[in-house]
């Protein structure tokens, strides 16, 4: 299935010379974009679940013969390699982690059983939340015997209320040995305002175990990894760590000392949910969950700054999900506000995406209790058996079964013409499950199936831009991904244009060939910036540039261990602020590092007003309840590479494109069949081409569906335009 | 104008008759659009909900005790996310009520804001307060929205709004029946005055709160219009209609697929208020015929001087609680899922007082409506296509632990600590135990908050907080284990401390098909207490377990065992301020037909003891290898079996030693006529 995805008709001006690979290891396949001496490859090949390394290489093998080389020819020239992966998501549904032990405060050895209560809930989606019969709390990745409380306690202002008891400790740990302990999590309370005690307990761990390898009884502390407040939150992201952190390790040390042996020299990154890409020795796992998708909206920041938008919807439909992210003000800040991993709540700040249950192979059933009402997903037939087309077994109609029988997708050339679809088995699925029960015909059937999933998709973008404060018309909208293209007249909604990409299928790796490099530092201080009742400022500014310092120095040493220069890292500071009273705390930009003057903290509280009322409601600005920042976040970055991106060179002449056949097509908005013109994306890539729906664009990977009502146009960037004609 | 009947606010909560617009309306729908706006609708009061949340002050609102919910113009609920299921079933009274009485006086207008906390007039009790606004479209009224949400702070006898000590409605509080609070989108200023002098205890929790219930309320009401301009009016108008029509339609469905009969469940309570004593909280007998419920709440006790008495609509909306998490959860959150249910209740009852009653506490009493629903309904579907919807009741304990005081940043607070409300553990179900530490019964959905977040926020310090060895219900499948946690006044000179709960004799949840009850709870605190010092001096003696603590010699000063339910009293800084805890659930079927090796894993976790091993699950296992002996247990379970039987007695003679049999007469002032449970005076009404 390897293939090279060609850059459209003209050149481009690279402004990069730097020489890069970047892979997007997905579920299903693996996406690469190569940069060599200014030129762009793109590979797309199937993922090699069993053996990660394999389809990595493989895809840069293709990559590398497009430049006529081997790849021990290629790697020495290669300046940076990036990954994104789901190794870490694959290994935690698979548990099959080692045996680890959990030592925390006695007294508290239930916390994460208990999981603040409505555990069960997290990971789930709004609408699989009701039935309570069936719920259930996710199987614990350390079960209860493998927790062991010692006796110690600090407080909240970090003071030791009960010294560490380290013979309790010692015994603790020896009996969590004898039960098959391979690592260790340490998690004590208000470790990450006083970790003494956590790092205590690794001192006697490793006393106690000093005859083994270091990496044998890996001891995590929980402070280490993320530290702020909230105990469940926290230790569950070490946890996480702990977990993955072997199978992480062979993962990427495969891949690795593959790169290595073809002669690769420079770093291996990895991106992480943070938006940024580090070391991948600096990378723990939970920072590697959803990296694709988060590339591709780091991606579309800098695509969309280029071509002079500042907001953006970044739309990609998969097999199974619809998955969303947003480019807000020309900016990603968005974070998730309870960040879950598979079924678990942890601290560390991650970018926001949103994952709704539809897409191309999400089934269509009718739902008999609630008078025959048609429901599309979220069960989905997935890839195998797949849509009741694939006559792999399935049965059951699919969104891509009604895309068939409306004539969007051609059978004969589907995913480049290597997959065969069957138009017999669509129309008979879709006949006995939905059509004949609600008396319509086939196409009619096919057509409601449409309607409701682009409808579904459309309405939960509108619900997540209108939660940060915006409206949908004030956004564009970046088809993405396989499926995107095919859809995206149905679920742009209220948003005027769409853009489409020629890398559309390659774009998380295209997105990762920009990121920057990037840490993020964390700290739980709750400091009043303004005084509650009075309104008066704070003056204690050394307590927050002490913290702010404090963060600075941890970033600039980890850098310079990096082989960086402090000089060249850009430093950005976020705070989670709230009003007295409130328990919700807000992500909020700052407009400088330090705080000297009376001015700069009403700067700041003006900043975190307008974000707050934007986010929430400018009726529950607070002030006379006071001003509160709970964590500082310290962002450090070196820049990463220019946007592969650039007009396309002005000589070029505009050319009317030309269809390279016609078919039959069911448009329900002009009243059935039409005869549709198709056209070859590889024939209208030129600035200026104009298309008017009905028509159907066909690329080797997606098929764009563009409907009476709307035109597609070419822009200076080679990149197609969706709009309403009117 | 009068203050609506009982038998009137039930004929509100049924939906009224299609309007010949709304009819044609439908008719213009096409196929899909149905589909297309009901997810429309799901979307916008998901939104609206999430902005509530983020936007609400009092941890009761931002746990999730709050609702958004849309209503046709007529005031029939057709869509609500919740939060709480029973703030929206209750609404279309309060609509309905401004939709008689005041469209001349004075007048309903777009921009209106609307608001009722009293439930006298159609709400669960005051704390919980709806702000209302109407929907008009090109001049046309064409939808309610409304926004409902718990408020910790009512301005009563006792702060936190469930005053406990109250004796009738006069002592209870901001009672306001249905009121217009503001006009062209604004909030009156006068309006917003009276709750300033009512929330004086937490003026900007109030003010904050009400603006939170505006701000989603509005929210939900830009949504609906915005679908109106779209797609246009009829859609809107067709759709709602729509929505109740086959919501009505899935419930008859359900219903009529269950089979015809009389089934009967009863739960007690051990006291109103801070009152103990033996009381009939819902007597319940469901009649299903065909596709339609009746449930008769005919012998519950009679009304009490107390804040535990609940109004008729109040019980609709305990129900809503567990139909649309069990028997429901599949159909839409409708009053036309309700259509086919009729509620009964005797005037002068616990569930049905008269207009002077206290109700603040309806929450509490009602769980008995809570826990008798499950059981009568397991009854009647356990052998159906719905067997996996069996469960026995949840813990249904919703203990409020609430604290009140001056913050060690220096701030006056009280609030109602979430840990104890969302933890309660689930009921045993067919074929798995209950979950530990669910959730709260009331709110599924609500979470508790992290150990250092309350050590941040509030004057305290909790050294102890785990699953309650115990504490579930025990059978083929225990229920859901509760949490106990120790609270100790720390960084503070004092801190005041109160209580609403019961359950500390006797638990209002009961059991399911041969399971047991789960513990009581008790109200326990240390006085002078040496805890901090022993941490401090003795770290390697002490060990922080309820168990050892409870033995003794662990803490030392003046233990005081009380009711849970307690009046507002302070602790010292050092003080064990109380035990906190949730309830567990109870369990299901006889606890002889367990797996044995669940037991046993259950004892490794600390779930259960050894003791309730040996004694209730009878296994026998290898402590050293944790292993069942299998042939062993069978054989004891056996002997068990058989001496059961010994014990046994025939119907007659049972029922001959049974019916002579009755309480001390000092637990039954608030009964009523034993057995019956009926008043026995006139009842308040004529006090």
């Amino acid at each position: 299935l390897s293939t090279t995805v060609e850059e459209p008709t003209g050149s481009r001006e690279l402004s990069t010379k730097r020489n890069t690979i970047d892979v997007d290891v997905g579920g299903t396949f693996t996406d690469m974009v190569m940069v060599v001496d200014g030129k762009a490859v793109y590979k797309k090949s199937p993922t090699t679940p069993h053996n990660l390394s394999e389809c990595f290489m493989k895809v840069i093998e293709e990559g590398a013969r497009e430049f006529d080389m081997t790849v021990e020819e290629l790697a020495p020239q290669i300046e940076a390699v990036r990954y994104s992966t789901t190794v870490a998501m694959n290994r935690l549904i698979q548990r099959d982690g080692p045996r680890l032990g959990l030592i925390t405060t006695e007294g508290h050895e239930d916390a994460i059983g208990i999981g603040k209560g409505a555990q069960w809930l997290d990971g789930l989606r709004v609408d699989e939340r009701r039935g309570l019969p069936f719920q259930n709390k996710p199987i614990p990745l350390i079960p209860r015997e493998m927790i062991a409380g010692v006796k110690e306690r600090i407080d909240g202002r970090g003071e030791i209320v009960r010294p560490l008891d380290e013979d309790d400790v010692r015994r603790k740990v020896r009996m969590l040995v004898d039960r098959g302990a391979r690592g260790f999590v340490v998690s004590l309370l208000w470790s990450f305002v006083n970790p003494e005690h956590e790092r205590a307990v690794r001192r006697i761990i490793r006393e106690e175990y000093r005859d083994y390898h270091v990496g044998f009884l890996p001891v995590i502390l929980s402070a280490e990894v993320v530290s702020r407040l909230g105990e469940y939150e926290r230790t569950l992201s070490a946890v996480l760590d702990a977990y993955l952190q072997r199978a992480m390790r062979i993962e990427l040390n495969a891949t690795w000392d593959r790169l290595r042996d073809a002669g690769y020299r420079g770093p291996f990154l990895m991106v992480h949910n943070t938006g940024g890409c580090a070391d991948v020795f600096k990378t723990t796992a939970s920072r590697t969950y959803n990296g694709g998708p988060i590339a591709a909206l780091v991606g579309s920041q800098a695509i969309a700054e280029k071509i002079g938008t500042k907001n953006v919807v970044v739309a990609d439909v998969g097999g199974t999900s619809f998955d969303i992210g947003l480019v807000v003000e020309s900016a990603v800040r968005n974070y998730e506000f309870n960040p879950v991993v598979d079924r678990w709540m942890i601290a560390t700040t991650m970018l926001q995406s949103l994952s709704v249950g539809a897409g191309g192979g999400s089934i269509a059933s009718l739902n008999k209790t609630l008078g025959n009402t048609v429901e599309v997903g979220p069960a989905s037939a997935g890839s195998y058996p797949g849509p009741a087309a694939y006559n792999l077994g399935g049965t059951e109609p699919t969104v891509t079964d009604a895309d068939l029988v409306l004539g969007y997708l051609n059978a004969e050339n589907y995913f480049g013409g290597k997959m065969q679809l069957s138009l017999e088995a669509a129309e008979r699925a879709i006949k006995e499950k939905i059509a004949d029960p609600l008396g319509l015909e086939v196409v009619e059937a096919a057509a409601v199936i449409r309607r409701i999933v682009d409808s579904n998709m459309s309405s939960a973008i509108r619900k997540e831009v209108v939660l940060r404060g915006y409206r949908p018309s004030e956004f564009a909208l970046f088809a993405i991904g396989g499926g995107g293209p095919t859809h995206v007249a149905g679920y742009l909604g209220e948003i005027a244009k769409a853009v489409i990409f020629p890398f559309s299928a390659v774009f998380s790796a295209y997105g990762s060939s920009i990121m920057d490099v990037m840490h993020v530092y964390e700290k739980s201080t709750r400091m009043r910036l303004v005084d509650p009742v009075t309104e008066a400022a704070t003056t204690d500014y050394e307590r927050f540039n002490a913290v702010v310092d404090e963060l600075v120095a941890q970033a600039n040493q980890e850098l310079e261990a990096e082989g960086f220069d402090p000089a060249d890292a850009s430093y950005v500071l976020e705070l989670d602020m709230l009003y007295g009273g409130q328990i919700n705390s807000k992500r909020t930009s700052t407009p400088g590092l330090r705080l000297d003057s009376e001015e700069d903290v009403w700067a700041l509280y003006k900043q975190f007003e307008d974000e707050f009322s934007a986010a929430f409601s400018p009726l529950i600005v607070n002030l006379p309840g006071g001003v509160y920042i709970d964590t500082f976040a310290l962002k450090v970055s070196i820049a990463g590479q220019d946007l592969l991106l650039e007009k396309l060179v002005e000589s070029v002449t505009p050319k009317v494109a030309e269809p390279v056949g016609n078919r039959p097509c069911y448009w329900p908005e002009t009243g059935g069949w039409a005869d549709t013109p198709v056209y070859d994306s590889e024939g209208l890539a030129a600035p200026g081409n104009l298309i008017e729906g009905p028509a159907i664009v066909e690329t080797e990977y997606t098929t764009l569906v563009i409907p009476p009502d709307m035109k597609l146009s070419v822009d200076e960037y080679g990149l197609g335009i969706l709009e309403r004609r009117n | 104008m009068a203050i609506p009947s009982a038998s009137e606010k039930l004929r509100m909560i049924q939906i009224e008759p299609a309007t010949a617009d709304e009819l044609r309306a439908v008719d213009t729908l096409k196929p899909g659009d149905y589909e297309v706006g009901f997810q429309r609708t799901n979307d916008l009061v998901d939104e609206s909900l999430e902005v509530f949340m983020r936007s609400s002050r009092s941890t009761m609102g931002v746990a999730g005790d709050a609702m958004v919910a849309l209503f046709t113009a007529q005031g029939d609920l057709v869509n609500g996310a919740a939060g709480t299921y029973l703030h929206a079933i209750v609404q279309p009274i309060i609509i309905k009520y401004i939709l008689q009485n005041y469209e001349d006086s004075p007048g309903i207008a777009d921009g209106d804001l609307w608001f009722a906390n009293d439930a006298l007039y159609g709400g669960i009790h005051n704390p919980d307060m709806v702000v209302l606004m109407p929907v008009f479209h090109e001049g046309k009224l064409i939808a309610w929205c409304g926004a409902a949400s718990h408020e910790s702070e009512t301005g009563a006898s006792e702060p936190g709004g469930m005053p406990i000590g109250a004796d009738s409605r006069f002592m209870e509080g901001l009672n306001l029946p249905p009121v217009k609070i503001g006009e062209n989108f604004e909030l009156r200023k006068d309006w917003l005055e009276v709750f300033n002098a009512f929330g004086i205890r937490a003026p900007q929790m109030m003010i904050t709160d009400l603006k939170a219930r505006c701000t989603a309320a509005d929210r939900a009401r830009t949504r609906v219009l915005e679908m109106a301009e779209k797609e246009g009016q009829d859609f809107v108008v067709g759709l709602f209609r729509k929505m109740l029509i086959v919501a009505e339609e899935g419930a008859r469905k359900r219903i009529s697929s269950w089979p015809d009969g009389i089934f009967r469940a009863v739960a007690f309570a051990d006291a109103v208020g801070i009152d103990m004593g033996l009381v009939r909280a819902a007597n319940l007998t469901v009649t299903k015929r065909d596709d339609e419920l009746i449930l008769d709440f005919e012998g519950t006790s009679p009304e009490s001087a107390s804040p535990s008495n609940a109004h008729i609509q109040a019980v609709v909306g305990h129900l809503s609680n567990y139909f649309y998490s069990y028997l429901f959860f599949d159909l839409p959150i409708s009053s036309a899922t309700f259509a086919p249910i009729e509620v009964r209740a005797p005037e002068g009852s616990l569930l049905n007082p008269s207009d002077r009653a206290g109700t603040s506490c309806s929450v509490m009493i009602c769980t008995g409506v809570m826990s008798a629903a499950p059981n009568a309904f397991a009854k009647m579907i356990f052998s159906t296509q719905d067997w996996d919807r069996v469960s026995a009741a949840a813990a249904n304990a919703g203990n409020g632990h609430i604290i009140a005081g001056n913050s060690q940043w220096g701030l006056p607070f009280a609030d109602n600590i979430a840990y104890t409300l969302n933890t309660d553990g689930q009921g045993g179900r067919p074929t798995q135990p209950g979950m530990h530490a669910a959730h709260f019964g009331h709110c599924p959905f609500g979470r508790a908050p992290n150990i250092e977040l309350i050590e941040n926020e509030f004057p305290m310090i909790i050294p102890l907080s785990q699953h309650q060895t115990d504490s579930c219900g025990f059978g083929a499948q225990r229920g859901g284990a509760a949490v106990v946690q120790l609270w100790v006044a720390h960084q503070a000179p004092e801190v005041q401390f109160l209580c609403n709960s019961n359950n500390s004799k006797l638990t209002t949840t009961q059991p399911l098909f041969g399971g047991y009850g789960p513990a009581v709870q008790p109200g326990i605190s240390v006085r002078g207490a040496d805890i901090m010092q022993r941490m401090r001096d003795e770290s390697g003696a002490l060990t922080l377990d309820f168990e050892s603590l409870l033995q003794g010699g662990q803490i030392n000063g003046t233990w005081e065992n009380e009711f849970l339910g307690r009046t507002v009293r302070s602790y010292d800084e050092g003080d064990v301020i109380t035990f906190a805890l949730s309830g567990g659930g109870p369990g299901y079927g006889d606890p002889l037909d367990s797996d044995p090796e669940a037991v046993v894993r259950d004892i490794i976790d600390g779930t259960v003891s050894e003791w309730a091993a040996d004694n209730i699950y009878r296994i026998v296992w290898d402590r050293e290898r944790e292993r069942v002996e299998v042939a062993a247990t069978d054989e004891l379970r056996a002997a068990e079996r058989e001496a059961r039987k010994a014990r046994g007695k025939t119907w007659d003679e049972f029922q001959a030693e049974w019916s002579t049999k009755r309480p001390a007469e000092e637990i039954l002032h608030h009964y009523g006529s034993w057995p019956d449970g009926a008043p026995v005076t006139a009842g308040l009404a004529a006090a």
